[in-house]
């Protein structure tokens, strides 16, 4: 019975030829060449819709207490009390990682953003929040995909990394992407596999995938059958996060990568399971901040969800579906220790009709933003492109150091 | 030995052969197609057993009464108790089975009509939908098909027809709550015409308009509030087929779709669309495009597009006149590898090759989650792709060649290699492959070779 080792593969050679017969550590040196950017730039995907006004509290603001009286988060110094940011504003108690980056001035908070989605669907605000054409089913492909496709020099320089068994509706699209895929299946010997790869011979599609997913460059990472398996489904963001940070920090390797998190739909009883999915969130930025240190002030990490949730809490101790949310800005490249874009406030009249915090802050204009001085995308591409219908939108300023 | 044509009949238009097929098929190989489509469509015994869509939305909709909280809770008990178990017997099916093209078809035209499980009380609902919708038409006319899958519950929800509400109907008028265009766009690009096919947004949203009012069973407590009987004044639910129709939903007046108007006629309007929609030549270039690609070619040749395409219009849309035209045409015996299995069809196949005949949960559950192909979780209505570029990546390769490796292990019967070879993928087998087996170190690891060759993992 062979046993269950586990192995986990970063593609990353693009080459047939050399794949099976150079070691690994050459491949990134014989494929090197000059990449449009060395910046990097990693996605949170928040799945279920976060509970922006549980991340960042605005503890200081009557009407919070008034709108949340059970679910309400304290402020400082209380216990369970929020952790202060400025203004009004403070940070879930487990967001730790958080909370330090910003007081090194590397992390800022965006409340009250949105997409051009009005509606509250998942299905739909998700497949706005990745196609990037302001509707639903508006492009088949993902916004993320086509700025890669204006930045990178055909198939062999992949910029971007799909960390998963699918490649999300984000990074899919005509550009080629890499991919890493933890496996739970029992691996196979490398005698195996040099035998069916001659056998190959001449079917180039399998050939060269067989060849490439033999020379995993970075080395097998050691996690178990029930880590593999919930990195799997998506389930484990800190095993993604140290594969991601892997990649990321190759010579010639991806500059993008897409993390998921499911599981943000609290309708009932949110305050336990935000605490561990903050927990979770913070852990993962924990790793990358940790494993990205040698390249931390050329990396921006960005949160996002498909909408936010109603201001109000509701008779089951949750929130439902709303409309402005909040997204995190992190890492060295970021200007951090502030709150960016407008705040709306939750007076009754400021709210999206009646129930929801307002969508005061353009989600596409922070994207433009990043995609445009972060990883220097071409303008006209970025505003024609990666999000047509957007011209009214302008990238959002100060995000930046 | 049996014949390459064999081999295709068992693999292009199968689901692989087991020990001993090949020799019955090559008697014949396309009378072998032929008689599975004479012997016209049945639903499998073991998949009798389960419950139907309009009886699991009744208790849904009951516990909702309670709380959305409770119709969660059952939802995710019918998935567990009812949908999980059909999943395996689905795939036990497929093991077993005499007539794998009938099997093809379904996974075809299920696929064609996607749905997936990645919304709310739809996991409760999927294996239901295929067995309901899509099974009992796969060999009668497009236009019947086309009904049956588009006004299915599972599709009025997954393309969100049940949040449809005509802004002058009954309800409409009293709410703030609009039309919802999912469907109509979907039915128009998707299933019929093709996104091509000569439609404009003023007909996805006029089509809309007649698909409003189509949901299920006890949505929102319309039916038994004695105030909306009273002042609504008709009918207000109407109960057609799995669904049902909510007049006091539905956008009143004439529909003007691809030039023609269609009167208020209520669920009328939309079967009458569905029946144009289904006669369109965009409908009959578009199946026979789509036909074509998945039984002769990722790229197929027009001309045999052409042909189908002239069988569609020559018969309505009758489907098993264009399988039997698809079984003809000589390009479809020309070529033995074409195409490349889609895990599903490659794990079935190698359980096949080894002469299992019940599917068990571990040999495809972890592994189809991670080549990409779990069951009824397609990434959009589009459905699953259909070219091999899209299942041959390095790392769904190396899953499909662990999988190879590891599954003689797990199944606890151990064939002799080269009769396996022989049995299997024995009429087209390159001499590497046969060196390969031979000098394998190993039986098992032999199997595995069989079972990890491209004449296996293609077809």
């Amino acid at each position: 019975m062979t046993s269950f080792n586990r192995r986990t593969f970063l593609h990353l050679g693009a080459g047939f030829g050399a794949a099976t017969t150079v070691a690994p550590g050459l491949v990134s040196s014989l494929a090197l060449a000059k990449l449009p950017t060395d910046r990097r730039f990693i996605i949170i995907l928040q799945r279920g819709a976060q509970d922006g006004l549980h991340a960042l509290p605005p503890y200081g603001d009557d009407n919070y207490r008034r709108l949340r009286p059970r679910l309400a988060i304290p402020g400082p110094g209380k216990e369970g009390g929020a952790l202060p940011l400025s203004g009004p504003f403070g940070l879930h108690p487990a967001l730790k990682t958080f909370h330090r980056l910003f007081e090194e001035g590397d992390m800022a908070a965006i409340p009250a953003i949105a997409s051009q989605y009005r509606e509250r669907s998942h299905f739909d605000g998700q497949n706005v929040l990745e196609n990037g054409s302001g509707k639903p089913f508006g492009a088949d492909d993902g916004w993320l995909n086509r700025a890669l496709s204006l930045m990178q020099d055909g198939d062999d320089e992949r910029l971007g990394i799909a960390l998963g068994h699918t490649v999300p509706l984000i990074l899919r699209g005509a550009a080629g992407v890499r991919t890493w895929a933890p496996s739970t299946l029992p691996s196979v010997d490398e005698d195996f596999l040099g035998r069916l790869l001659n056998s190959y011979g001449e079917d180039a599609l399998f050939a060269e995938a067989l060849a490439e997913s033999m020379n995993p460059i970075v080395s097998d990472m050691s996690i178990n059958q029930r880590e593999a398996r919930a990195a799997a489904r998506g389930q484990a963001p800190v095993i993604t996060a140290r594969a991601a940070a892997e990649a990321l920090l190759l010579e010639d390797g991806p500059r993008m990568a897409v993390i998921e998190m499911g599981g943000w739909d609290t309708h009932y009883g949110q305050a336990g399971r935000l605490n561990s999915l903050f927990t979770a969130l913070d852990d993962t930025v924990d790793v990358l901040s940790t494993d990205l240190a040698s390249v931390w002030d050329k990396c921006l990490i960005l949160t996002l969800s498909e909408f936010g949730r109603t201001a109000a809490e509701n008779g089951s101790l949750g929130t439902d579906h709303g409309t402005g949310g909040t997204s995190f800005l992190l890492g060295g490249a970021v200007a951090g220790g502030q709150i960016l874009g407008e705040w709306p406030g939750l007076a009754p009249n400021a709210l999206y009709q009646g129930r929801d915090v307002a969508p005061a802050n353009a989600l596409e204009g922070v994207l433009k933003a990043i995609l445009m001085d972060h990883l220097g995308a071409p303008r006209d591409g970025v505003n024609s492109i990666v999000f047509p219908n957007s011209d009214a939108i302008w990238p959002m300023m100060g995000l930046l150091k | 030995m049996a014949s390459v044509n064999a081999f295709i009949a068992a693999n292009r238009f199968g689901l692989g052969a087991r020990p001993g097929d090949l020799s019955t098929i090559d008697k014949d190989p396309q009378h072998w197609l032929e008689s599975q489509i004479a012997r016209g469509a049945t639903i499998p015994s073991r998949l009798k057993q389960y419950s139907g869509t309009k009886q699991r939305l009744a208790a849904i909709t009951n516990a909702r009464r309670e709380s959305n909280r409770q119709a969660g809770k059952i939802a995710r008990s019918i998935a567990m108790e009812q949908s999980a178990g059909e999943i395996i017997d689905r795939f036990t099916t497929r093991l077993e089975t005499d007539t794998p093209f009938t099997e093809r078809l379904v996974s075809f035209w299920a696929n064609h009509f996607s749905i997936s499980r990645n919304k709310q009380y739809l996991p409760a609902l999927t294996p239901a939908y295929e067995r309901e919708a899509i099974r009992p038409h796969i060999f009668g006319s497009f236009g019947d098909l086309l009904v049956a899958a588009v006004t299915h519950p599972a599709m009025l929800i997954y393309l969100d027809n049940v949040q449809s509400i005509g802004p002058n109907s009954f309800f409409g008028k009293r709410r703030d709550r609009t039309i919802n265009e999912n469907l109509a766009r979907e039915v128009l690009e998707l299933h019929t015409l093709g996104v091509d096919g000569g439609y404009t947004q003023e007909d996805i949203e006029e089509f809309a308009k007649a698909l409003s009012g189509w949901a299920y069973a006890g949505l929102g407590r319309v039916e038994d509030n004695a105030r909306i009987q009273r002042s609504f004044g008709g009918a207000i639910a109407t109960s057609v087929g799995e669904a049902t129709f909510y007049a006091p939903l539905h956008e009143p007046g004439p529909k003007r779709v691809l030039g023609r108007r269609y009167p208020e006629d209520g669920a009328g309007e939309t079967l009458a669309i569905l029946k144009d929609l289904a006669q369109h030549p965009s409908t009959a270039t578009f199946i026979a495009t789509k036909l074509a690609r998945h039984f002769i070619a990722d790229d197929p040749p027009q001309t045999v597009v052409r042909a189908l395409a002239r069988r569609y219009r020559e018969t309505d849309g009758h489907l098993a006149s264009i399988y039997r035209t698809l079984i003809g045409l000589t390009e479809v015996w020309a070529t033995p590898l074409p195409k490349v299995k889609p895990p599903q069809d490659f794990i079935v196949s190698g359980l096949r090759a080894l002469g299992i005949i019940r599917m068990r949960g571990s040999w495809f559950r972890d592994p189809l989650t991670q080549m990409g192909h779990s069951p009824f979780n397609a990434p959009s209505p589009q459905g699953w792709p259909d070219v091999a570029e899209a299942w041959i990546s390095p790392g769904s390769l190396m899953r499909r060649v662990e999988w190879a490796r590891s599954i003689v292990d797990q199944v606890d019967t151990m064939p002799n290699p080269q009769t396996l070879l022989e049995d299997t993928i024995g009429p087209v087998a390159t001499k590497e492959t046969r060196t390969l087996v031979r000098g394998a170190p190993s039986g098992a690891e032999a199997v595995g070779f069989v079972l990890a060759s491209i004449e296996h993992q293609r077809r």
